[in-house]
């Protein structure tokens, strides 16, 4: 039966309701599957509990032969004058039997003590084994989950546990020599990059790598520190006596004292974040360094669109270019008061398209379509901002 | 010729073996018609009779009823063999998978029971459903001419039930509104949704209401982690109760300000029609045959498993005194279009067109 639209009316109310509250955060997200967690947990992965034997029953029995008493000894018998001699017998050992059963006795009662707490005591500890430890395991995954999103929610989380379906067998050092260019061929340009540090106390360098860009800076003078999640990375840059660490970048930059840094380079590194860590790296840049410091970020550039045939795809770990207009307008937002951007790396000479002899016929409209095609396909395959706080 | 009637299990309370009672007692009107199960509940000794007694008695110009919810290799072995004709009313048989970790061999058994169906398709003289819902879905398994036979409903019964004093009593004494789950408290059903349901709605919106989830739970693993559930969320206005008496049903009914349910597979749900003779409005989600069981009368959710959204149904009825009394009022007119002896009335005339189409009869 088609249920009446005033019914569909009240449902679409509720739902629009159900929205707002979760808009306003009222209801709070992922609740759903937390319970149905819980629940399938508690269904399938709890084994039920396997009853005691029955510890009370005998305890209780053996506490009835207590107390001990000669008269509880039974003299009847089936001889003729039988129950005589048995009374006679025992008035004669009587003493000794009294002695025999009040030493007796004195061990029982306690052993029966003893027997009957820890009975009680195994009967408690099975209610806190079973229901105590499960129900305070269920809790703390819960609230483990529970952090976990929140972390996620504020961009901490850590990279390398969000992606953690991306498992390369290749090393990043092999990836790098072969995409990113040789060791000197990385010196050779961004030389002219660390010069501009110079005079610059304590420099940042995230997503250091191989440690190159460090390098230039302790052959310019300039004291910096780099800071990179790729443990075999950090690691070849240790070999080579450079100060690096191994973490995540926003993380760390959030531990460090605000104006603490003179400047921070990120060379080929925010197209790694996701939209939240770039804002809140943007941000933590801005606490940290000090005033009249520099922030260099040298990214792929979107416009140009070379660059997704070439850079941007070939490695797997980026997440999306970030356009220069919203960089710029970042940093301008998070209070740096100068912000340029400077375009670098064009494509090779030979790949754009080349204008006509300027004498040919009709070569000025001819070349002015070449320049927009070549500004469209073939713009600068990089840019930098340079935010200076 | 006699008609008699099998069902795979005979047991009290057992919607599928009432509808055959009562069906039994109609037939008996005109002649002898036994009630014949594989298995019979002890309960029932004397009043359902094995398969095996039947055998004893048969007649080949019998006219067998069999009444399908579940799976029963040994009755469809024994159907293929006997040259009686054969009326099937199709119950509806609950999704094999909600039961595939939980009870894989009851699951081996409702997945059976729509083999079977398919088996006896080109045996049975006659097709019944008990829904239009059920109707389609025994078109899908290929049968045609599949006849809409209602379950025979005696709406009013329960309601001249006297409620049981105790229970009354003690019902009386809680505060705040009483939400009522009547069902077997199985997979399929959902109870664990309603209780997310009723988590949030104690959390966001009315922290005084009480929660009933009444019937039987008859695989003890899953009855025991909804009683869990319900401890470890401290839901202390939750209750779980096993399968009660009439009597305190009644009272429950009676007390009841909202009966909900979450269930995702029904043939047809008496317990929405039992709640609206209390004048209980009703909430549910749209599947199976709910929606034609309840009719515009209740407040039928989409079949989504947003907590949220059933909480804040649950929330809409309790305090909306309009919507109340309008689905009240929806409530009485719906039951007012049930007619158990129609019900019975129906099903007669489509014994009446296969005996009259029959030679010899």
């Amino acid at each position: 039966m088609e249920s009446k639209p005033d019914i569909d009316d009240l449902v679409a109310r509720l739902r629009s309701r159900v929205a707002s509250r979760r808009r306003s955060g009222a209801y709070p997200a992922g609740l759903e599957e937390e319970m149905t967690g819980h629940f399938q947990r508690i269904l399938h992965q709890r084994r039920a509990p396997a009853p005691l034997p029955d510890l009370q029953g005998p305890v209780a029995t053996a506490g009835q032969a207590l107390p001990l008493e000669a008269k509880r000894i039974p003299a009847v018998s089936g001889l003729p004058g039988g129950e005589v001699f048995h009374k006679t017998v025992a008035r004669v050992v009587g003493r000794q039997t009294e002695g025999i059963l009040q030493q007796v006795q004195g061990f029982a009662r306690p052993v029966q003590a003893a027997l009957e707490a820890l009975v009680a005591a195994v009967q408690e500890l099975e209610k806190t084994i079973h229901v105590d430890v499960a129900q305070s395991l269920d809790a703390l995954y819960e609230r483990q989950a529970a952090q976990e999103r929140v972390l996620a929610a504020a961009g901490f989380a850590d990279r390398r546990v969000r992606a953690p379906g991306f498992q390369p067998w290749f090393s990043s050092e092999r990836f790098e020599d072969a995409f990113r260019g040789s060791r000197e061929e990385m010196l050779a340009r961004y030389r002219g990059l660390a010069q501009r540090l110079v005079g610059t106390e304590r420099v940042l360098d995230v997503g250091c790598g191989r440690g190159e860009f460090l390098e230039l800076l302790a052959e310019a003078g300039v004291s910096a520190r780099g800071v990179d999640i790729d443990p075999d990375l950090v690691k070849r840059a240790a070999e080579r006596g450079l100060s690096v660490a191994e973490e995540d970048a926003i993380r760390y930059l959030s531990d460090l004292d605000d104006q603490s840094l003179g400047g921070i380079v990120l060379i080929q590194v925010i197209e790694h974040f996701s939209a939240q860590e770039i804002v809140d790296f943007v941000a933590l840049a801005a606490d940290k360094v000090r005033s009249g410091g520099t922030v260099f970020v040298e990214t792929v550039n979107p416009q140009s669109l070379y660059v997704f045939a070439h850079a941007m795809f070939l490695d797997p770990t980026h997440w999306r270019p970030v356009h220069p207009a919203y960089l710029a307008f970042l940093f301008r937002e998070a209070g740096f008061a100068h912000v340029d951007i400077e375009w670098r790396s064009p494509p090779p000479v030979g790949d754009a398209l080349e204008p006509a002899p300027p004498d040919s016929p009709a070569a000025s409209l001819h070349n002015e379509n070449v320049r927009r095609l070549n500004q469209l396909l073939f713009a600068p395959q990089d840019y930098l901002v340079v935010a200076i706080r | 010729m006699e008609i008699h009637q099998l069902v795979v299990s005979a047991s009290p309370g057992d919607a599928v073996t009432s509808a055959a009672l009562g069906f039994q007692t109609l037939l008996q009107r005109v002649g002898p018609s036994g009630l014949f199960a594989r298995y019979v509940d002890p309960a029932l000794h004397g009043t359902v009779f094995p398969l095996t007694v039947y055998e004893a008695c048969a007649q080949p110009d019998d006219l067998l009823v069999y009444h399908v919810s579940i799976g029963e290799p040994e009755i469809t072995r024994f159907l293929l063999g006997r040259p009686e004709r054969l009326i099937l009313v199709y119950h509806n048989i609950t999704p094999a998978e909600y039961f595939a970790t939980l009870d894989p061999a009851f699951a081996g058994l409702l997945a059976c029971g729509r083999a079977e169906l398919c088996l006896l398709r080109g045996r049975a003289d006659m097709a019944l459903a008990v829904s239009r819902y059920n109707a389609r879905e025994l078109e899908s398994f290929g049968y045609q001419d599949v006849r809409l036979s209602p379950l025979p409903v005696d709406v009013s019964a329960l309601r001249e039930v006297e409620p049981d004093v105790a229970t009354v009593a003690e019902l009386e004494s809680l505060d705040g509104p009483l939400i009522l789950f009547v069902g077997q408290l199985l997979p399929h059903k959902r109870p664990d949704l309603l209780l997310y349901a009723y988590h949030a709605l104690t959390t966001h919106l009315l922290p005084d209401a009480h929660l009933v989830l009444l019937g039987p739970g008859r695989i003890e693993r899953y009855r025991r982690a909804l009683q869990t559930y319900v401890a470890e969320l401290n839901l202390d206005r939750a209750r779980i109760t096993g399968w009660v008496t009439r009597e305190q049903l009644a009272a429950y009914y009676a007390r009841a300000d909202v009966f909900a349910t979450m269930s995702e597979h029904e043939g047809v749900c008496v317990p929405l029609l039992e709640a609206m003779s209390f004048d209980v409005p009703v909430v549910a989600r749209d599947y199976g045959a709910v929606s034609e069981t309840m009719g515009d009368a209740g407040l039928l959710l989409p079949p989504d498993d947003d907590p949220f959204l059933v909480a804040e149904a649950l929330a809409e009825v309790l305090t909306s005194e309009g919507l109340r009394a309008e689905m009240v009022c929806r409530g009485r007119d719906r039951l007012a279009g049930i007619d158990a002896e129609a019900a019975y009335g129906a099903f007669l005339g489509h014994l009446v067109d296969l005996v009259g189409t029959g030679a010899g009869m």
